[in-house]
Parts: C-alpha cells; sequence; structure tokens
C-alpha cells in the first residue's frame, strides 16, 4: 500500500496534548491518517492510545494548542466529526473494546437503536423492511449471512464484532472517514480474525480510513498500511509498516528498557545465599484447569515474587481469580505447607483463612467501597478480629489503619477520610494494606498497578519488593509488564492457558516477556 | 517486619512494629453537629417552632410529644425492621403483609385456641420467622430479584391472613392479659414505644458496634467487594431477611395488642411510611448509610408533622402531600451530596486505562 505516502493526507494532527489532573497522558503528539489505509496504533498499556482515541472521538477536550487539518484545511473537531473551515466534514467512530452493544437484543434491534425504526402501517415497526435494512449494512462489512434475530449474548465475539462495525457504519453521514477499532481482535480465534481482516479490507475499500489499535504485533504486518507508535504519551515513530519489521516494532514499543525504580529483589541475596531452586516451596499448585487454563502447575519457594504475564485470555487474568475462589476452577489443588486445599471447592472466605491476601484487578467495583472511610475498608476482611468482647474496637481498627497508612505512605494518612476522596494511588495502598493484613501464607496481586501514578507505582513495587526481602511470597498476575520486570523473581509467561515461557533473572524483561505471550504469527490463536 | 504478616490476626498486628500506639485523629464534634449529618434534628426544631406559632393551643400540650410517641411506635418498629435488610442491599417489600399476617394469626389464636397469650405471642413470632425463611429462600437461593420476590412472597401473605380471618374482623379471646403488652403505660409512653427504643439500641448496637453490623453495610454497599474479602453476603442477606420479618411479625402482634382485634386489612399501608423513614433515616448521622438512630429521628420528625397537621385540622390529603414532599426532598439533598463526594471519576477512569476490560 503506497496510501501513507499520499501526499496530502486526510486527517493531520499537530500538537496533540491532554493532561489529566497534572500528568500528561499525551504530550505533543503529531498523526496523519491518508484516506483508506488501516494505520496501526500501538504501544504498551498507559502509552496514550485510549486517551487518542478518546479525544479523536470528542470524549475528552484536548489541551489547546492543537491543530487540526482535513485535506490540508485547517479543520476542528466537533460531534465525532472533523470539520473543515470550509464546511466540509468527515466522520470519526469509534468501536471500542466492549463493543457497546446491547447484549440481550438481537442485531436488527442493536443496529435499529442507531438507524432508528421503518414504520409500517399505523406507525408500527414494518419489521421486514427492517430486517432488510439490517442485512444490507451487515452485507456491506461482509457479513450478511449473519443471523439478525439471534440475541447478541448467544452469538460469538466475530458476530458481535460485526454487528458492532455495520452499526458505526450505518449512519455514516459523509463518503469518507475514520473508523477506529480498539482491540477488536482480542479473544477471537484466528479463523475469526481472518474474517475480521476481510471486513477492515471492506471498509477499506470504500475509501473509509482504519486507525487499528492491537497487541498483536503480527496482525500489523498483516493488515496494516503504516503504524504509530507512543510511548508513555510522546509520539516515537510514525511510518509505512514495510519499513518496519517485528524486533523493530517491538524496540519502538518499548524503547530502552530501564529500571523505573530500583532493581528487582535478588532472589539469591533474599534467601541467605541459596537460590530459590533449593529453598523450601511454601505454595504450589498443580493441575489448575479452568475455562481459560489447561492444566496449569506451578510451585514458589521461599522468598519468590512469582509473575504471570499473558495477554487477554491466556488465563494470566483468571488465575489470582481461580487461586481466591472467586471464579470456579474445574480441577486444581493448591498446596500450603502439608496441607492441601482442593480449588473446586475454594472461596474468598477460605482464601481469607488460609491467609491468602488478594489485591483484585478492579479496584472501584472488586476492592474498595467509596463510601467508606479508609479505617473501614482496610479492616473489610479483618473487621471479625476487632470485635472481640463486647464492643467493636473502633480505635484500635483505627489505630491498625494509620499504622499501615504510615508503612505505605498513604497521603493524607486520615482513618476517617471516605477512600473515594483519595487518588488513585493512594486507594491501592489501601487495598494493599488490607491484602497485607490477611497475606500470612503469601499475596495474590492482580494488575496490581493499574490506574495509579508513576509515583504511587514506583512506592508500590519498592513496598513489595521489601515484603518479599521479609518473607511474603507473592503472585503477581499483570499485564503491565513493568510490574513483572520491577518485582518479580521469576516470571511464567501464559499462552492460551499453558505455560508458554519461564523467565529468571536477566531474562525478565519486556523484550523477552512479549515475544513469550505474543503468539508467533502462524498460530495465532 | 515479617512478625507482622505471621501474626494470625489483624488486630494484633502493627506494622510499625512493637505494641506502640498510633496517634490518631478524633473525629469532629463540630461535624456531628453540622446540618449535614442531622438535618432532621434542625428540621423537628423548624416543624415544632411552626405548630407552636400556628396552633399554640392544640400543640404545645404536654402529651403531645407522648401522642406523637405512642401513635408511631408500631410505624416505627416496622421502619426498623426495614432498616437491616436495606443496609443489606436487599428489598424487603412484604413487612407490612408480614405485620398483617402475623396480626390476624395471633388473634386467630386467642380466640380459637387455648393456648396462654404468651404461646400465642412465641407462634406469632414463629409465623415471622418461617416468613423470613421464605423470603430468605426466595431471594438469596432461588436468586429472585428482592423488589419483585419478597413484592410476590406479599401477595401470597395477602392470601394467608384472608384464609386465616376468614375475611372477618377477628376480636374474640382478646382478653386483657393480652393486650396489656401494648397498653400497659410507663408514666405517658405506652410500652411499644420503650420496644421501639429497645430495638433500636440493639440494632444500633449491632450494625454500628459489632463487626456484623460493618459486613452487613459492605454487603449493601458493595457486595463484590465484600464477597471477595471473604464477607459470606449470602448468609447476611439472608439473615437480613429474617430480622425484617421478625420485627414486622412484633409489630403485628403490638398492632393486635392494641386495637384488640386482628383485621384482614391492616398491613400494606404500614410499607410507604416505613420506607419513608428508612430512607430519610439514611441521610441522618451515617452520611447515606441506613441506621437506626436515623430512622426513629425520621419516624418522629415525619410523626410530628402529621400529628400537628391533623391538630390543626388541614384537610386529610395534606400530610401526604407534606410527608411526599419532605421524603423527596431530603433523598435529592443526599443525592447531591453523594454525587460530589464521589471522587475525580473522569481521571480515574482515564488513568486506568491500562486495565484490560
Amino acid at each position: 500500500m503506497n496510501a501513507a505516502q499520499n501526499p496530502e493526507p486526510l486527517l493531520r494532527i499537530e500538537n496533540l496534548s491532554k493532561t489529566f489532573v497534572g500528568q500528561k497522558a499525551l504530550d505533543g503528539v503529531s498523526l496523519a491518517i491518508a484516506p483508506g489505509e488501516v494505520h496501526a496504533l500501538l504501544g504498551q498499556n498507559g502509552c496514550g492510545k485510549s486517551t487518542l482515541i478518546k479525544v479523536l472521538t470528542g470524549y475528552h477536550n484536548p489541551d489547546p494548542g492543537v491543530r487540526f487539518w482535513l485535506d490540508g484545511k485547517e479543520a476542528h473537531l466537533g460531534h465525532g466529526k472533523l470539520i473543515a473551515e470550509d464546511g466540509e466534514s468527515i466522520e470519526i467512530r469509534a468501536v471500542h473494546q466492549d463493543l457497546g452493544l446491547v447484549d440481550r437484543l438481537n442485531a436488527v434491534d442493536n443496529i435499529g437503536l442507531v438507524i432508528g425504526y421503518s414504520s409500517a402501517t399505523a406507525g408500527n415497526i414494518g419489521w421486514r423492511a427492517q430486517a432488510q435494512r439490517t442485512r444490507e449494512l451487515l452485507a456491506k462489512v461482509g457479513a450478511g449471512g449473519l443471523d439478525i434475530w439471534r440475541p447478541l449474548d448467544q452469538c460469538d465475539k466475530l458476530h458481535r464484532t460485526q454487528v458492532a462495525i455495520a452499526r458505526v457504519l450505518a449512519k455514516w453521514e459523509t463518503e469518507r472517514g475514520l473508523v477506529i477499532l480498539d482491540e477488536p481482535t482480542a479473544s477471537l480465534q484466528a479463523q475469526q480474525v481472518d474474517r475480521l481482516f476481510d471486513v477492515i479490507r471492506e471498509i477499506r475499500s470504500r475509501g473509509i480510513s482504519v486507525l487499528y489499535v492491537s497487541h498483536r504485533l503480527a496482525e500489523i504486518f498483516e493488515i496494516g498500511d503504516s503504524l504509530t507508535v507512543l510511548r508513555e504519551g510522546k509520539l516515537i515513530d510514525s511510518k509505512p509498516v514495510a519499513e518496519t519489521d517485528h524486533d523493530g516494532l517491538i524496540t519502538m514499543m518499548l524503547g530502552s528498557t530501564e529500571a523505573l525504580v530500583g532493581d528487582a529483589p535478588d532472589p539469591v541475596a533474599a534467601g541467605n545465599g541459596r537460590s530459590p531452586a533449593e529453598r523450601p516451596v511454601r505454595l504450589s499448585v498443580s493441575n489448575l484447569s479452568s475455562n481459560e487454563l489447561d492444566d496449569l502447575s506451578f510451585e514458589i519457594h521461599e522468598g519468590e515474587i512469582l509473575g504471570f504475564a499473558g495477554v487477554v485470555g491466556s488465563g494470566q487474568e483468571e488465575l489470582p481469580y481461580l487461586m481466591v475462589g472467586s471464579h470456579r476452577a474445574q480441577s486444581g489443588i493448591v498446596r500450603i505447607g502439608a496441607e492441601e486445599h482442593d480449588l473446586t471447592k475454594m472461596s474468598p472466605r477460605k482464601a481469607k483463612r488460609l491467609g491468602l491476601g488478594f489485591v483484585p484487578a478492579d479496584r472501584a467495583n472488586q476492592a474498595l467501597i467509596m463510601e467508606l472511610a479508609v479505617a473501614d475498608n482496610m479492616s473489610l476482611a479483618t473487621i471479625g478480629d476487632f470485635d472481640k468482647g463486647q464492643w467493636l474496637r473502633k480505635r484500635e481498627e483505627a489505630s491498625f489503619a494509620v499504622s499501615w497508612g504510615n508503612r505505605l505512605e498513604l497521603s493524607p494518612n486520615d482513618p476517617y477520610k471516605a477512600v473515594g476522596l483519595f487518588s488513585g494511588g493512594n486507594q491501592q495502598k489501601v487495598v494493599l494494606g488490607r491484602a497485607l493484613s490477611v497475606g500470612r501464607t503469601a499475596l495474590i496481586l492482580a494488575e496490581p498497578t493499574a490506574g495509579v501514578d508513576i509515583g504511587a507505582k514506583a512506592l508500590i513495587y519498592n513496598y513489595l519488593r521489601k515484603e518479599a526481602a521479609a518473607g511474603t511470597v507473592m503472585i503477581v498476575c499483570s499485564s503491565d509488564v513493568t510490574d513483572l520486570i520491577e518485582v518479580c523473581t521469576r516470571v511464567i509467561a501464559l499462552r492460551n492457558g499453558r505455560i508458554a515461557a519461564e523467565l529468571t533473572g536477566d531474562n525478565i524483561n519486556e523484550d523477552a516477556m512479549l515475544r513469550s505471550i505474543l503468539a508467533p504469527p502462524k498460530e495465532r490463536v | 517486619m515479617s512478625s507482622a504478616t505471621q501474626q494470625p490476626t489483624a488486630a494484633d498486628q502493627k506494622p510499625t512494629g512493637g505494641g506502640e500506639s498510633v496517634a490518631v485523629p478524633h473525629k469532629s464534634l463540630l461535624s456531628a453537629l453540622s446540618f449535614q449529618n442531622i438535618s432532621a434534628v434542625y428540621l423537628f426544631g423548624l416543624v415544632v417552632l411552626v405548630f407552636a406559632i400556628w396552633i399554640p393551643d392544640n400543640f404545645l400540650q404536654t402529651d403531645t410529644i407522648a401522642a406523637v410517641l405512642n401513635q408511631n411506635a408500631v410505624p416505627g418498629i416496622v421502619a426498623l425492621a426495614l432498616v437491616v435488610p436495606l443496609a443489606a442491599g436487599v428489598f424487603d417489600l412484604s413487612v407490612g403483609y408480614t405485620l398483617g399476617a402475623v396480626s390476624v394469626w395471633v388473634a386467630w389464636l386467642l380466640g380459637n385456641t387455648s393456648f396462654s397469650p404468651t404461646i400465642c405471642i412465641a407462634l406469632g413470632l414463629l409465623m415471622a420467622l418461617a416468613i423470613g425463611i421464605a423470603n430468605g429462600f426466595i431471594v438469596v437461593v432461588m436468586r429472585v430479584d428482592s423488589f419483585i420476590g419478597t413484592l410476590a412472597s406479599g401477595s401470597l401473605l395477602v392470601a394467608l391472613t384472608l384464609i386465616i380471618s376468614g375475611n372477618t374482623q377477628l376480636t374474640d379471646g382478646i382478653t386483657e392479659d393480652f393486650t396489656a403488652v401494648a397498653s400497659t403505660k410507663i408514666s405517658d409512653f405506652t410500652l411499644p414505644v420503650v420496644y421501639m427504643l429497645v430495638i433500636a439500641v440493639v440494632m444500633w448496637y449491632f450494625l454500628e458496634h459489632r463487626a456484623i453490623g460493618r459486613q452487613t453495610q459492605a454487603s449493601g454497599l458493595a457486595p463484590e467487594a465484600a464477597r471477595l474479602a471473604g464477607i459470606r453476603v449470602d448468609a447476611i442477606k439472608f439473615g437480613s431477611l429474617i430480622v425484617s420479618a421478625l420485627l414486622a411479625g412484633i409489630g403485628g402482634i403490638l398492632l393486635t395488642a392494641t386495637v384488640g382485634g386482628g383485621s384482614p386489612s391492616v398491613g400494606p399501608q404500614y410499607l410507604i411510611p416505613a420506607f419513608a423513614a428508612a430512607f430519610l433515616g439514611a441521610t441522618q448521622l451515617k452520611g447515606g448509610l441506613f441506621n437506626a438512630w436515623g430512622t426513629v429521628l425520621a419516624v418522629i420528625l415525619l410523626g410530628t408533622v402529621y400529628n400537628g397537621l391533623t391538630l390543626a385540622g388541614v384537610a386529610v390529603w395534606v400530610p401526604y402531600v407534606v410527608q411526599g414532599v419532605v421524603l423527596i426532598a431530603a433523598l435529592a439533598l443526599a443525592g447531591v451530596k453523594r454525587r460530589s463526594s464521589g471522587g475525580d471519576a473522569e481521571s480515574s477512569d482515564e488513568l486506568a486505562e491500562a486495565k484490560p476490560a
């Protein structure tokens, strides 16, 4: 494709910045997208991709100083459109990762909600005409054969993705435009990905540009015309796909892999001179199977922080929930010391009794009660320990919360302040304090630094390292490779529910990790 | 340091080491007396002032306060019955019907059996317990939405009430032995007022000063977070429906004793005032949490308004208007307060972009 060399891009952005409470999510980014090209947008989690998408679709207002051009004419954003000075405009629409569909309705209704319903006699909906229009719209994205009457929650991911794309294109008022696809292939099978690519090629052939976001690098080489890489909110490079290769892309995404703060703990030093393998096993899991995991077994030795890396659907996200019995395992045994526990009968309550401290991935919905005070949240799992005798010992509870707050540098360290009023980083410290107060056997952390700023991240890493040096074993499951590099002594890379690689020492780096978790081009599943 | 995480209980655990006490800031007394915290007390003062000026001869009587409390003790107990399930995050719309069913059941037992009043009361409570277990089974085990589930069980209770009573007033065998549980007076106050206050004390103690109360509030506010923290959310919801049925049953027994009979038509009319008081009560004292004393305060406030308006001789529909307006206003104010304390949602959402869906 030589679309990228087109002298006059459809859409050009210069100096786009977006600041959130003192933090620059985007910093002077420029971007040019040619008409009818598939432009890949790449970067690690937190690099600013989502913010860029949200600015383009009008969800966020950019910082002042940005300039937009449409066909070389100065333009501005408005209501999902880019509007040039002379009134010409193009559509900008996004299909988000969650697709934004009403899953209990079928394709006809999901599309009807956008395009409206055609009326027959007496104001009734003309279902036949409506079905006809739905089929036509789906046919335009190469999906004319779908069962349009089946509720979407009974359909596979490809079906739903096609409906979502058809829906976005349904009210397309301008000839050209930009469709943003955010991780459309997440949890699609290889065959389905090929079908989705047909849809994308169909869109491209209509002259509509596609901004394509994916973590699967092999896909970029298959479908992309040009690409842009962001890192920490800054533009790293923008070039035709043909001018780069897999390794070059990884280097662009990661940059120099400098450590964030300090180093990962030295496993030998932490174990009084013995290497991890020589030390006693503190916790082991055998034959763990679930929806995503396939007969996984592993051991954690004293002094170890074991990391799990993996993309969506690899089992990395499900593992911590299986360990604490929130999701039900199909089979699996966890051994703690001499005791064996059946993971198919695990529950969060039992996990707590066994001393497994848990940091869930979704802080707002799974960990904290925003209306309640820090002390109430900190003691949520251990409140029974303060209930000795006639009255709940609230002074003791507050003092417990304050001392954990001190240790985790919670700021402000006010046990009576509602936790919802704290920043993300400070909220995470409260979650961590709770997990630590439970976790005498082990800590199980899912996305331990999701949505926390870089300073709090450093603090949390430091703290986990200290805690590990003091003898707490941990399992860290994260989609953010920085988490794993910074704290883990050993990392297991999962792919399709199985161990793809095991990394230790200097091998725990982003390059090796991405290579292990991203499937090679041929076995993309 | 390592000993900290080896300690069996959080209470013993001082992560900063040793047993030294950590300075804990005090809650401010000023904020406890703020309008935001106890608006009902200020509103109550205003209401008293208005009626004192409007109808001084009728309203400023020593027995007005006793009359308000005596009239509102049973509705107050029903309102308190709702506090527990609401705190645990479930609705119990069957409380009014439970009250009605237990009321006629006890009246029937007194009139048609030779059981002593004590045994009749015990059997009344047993029926309330059975209703609570049935509600818990419907909502927790069968996973029916509590709003619909308890509405449906309420319908079954209407049928039960009609079967027991034969759709007639039951007044036979209601002896003074039995009515004494409601009519005995301590100075100007009848016993149900005392029961209401005792129930409020017990509820306050368990909801605010025992672990079970904190776990109940957590289950209601964030069930998923509570479950992952090892709290038995389902058991708490089940238990809360038993508590509400038992308290509604007590209300039913007291009603039979107060009016000296069981009527198949009483019960449903207790539901809305009870909800009004429980929700208004949640805006008081505990910043949005359902709580016992806030509810008692709301019962007294709403009761005083009703009583004053009745004494002033207004049209029959006026008290209902005032009750509705007060409730909406209180909840709207609480809603505004909650939204304003919700934090910077946009930025935290943005910074959480790293999280996979």
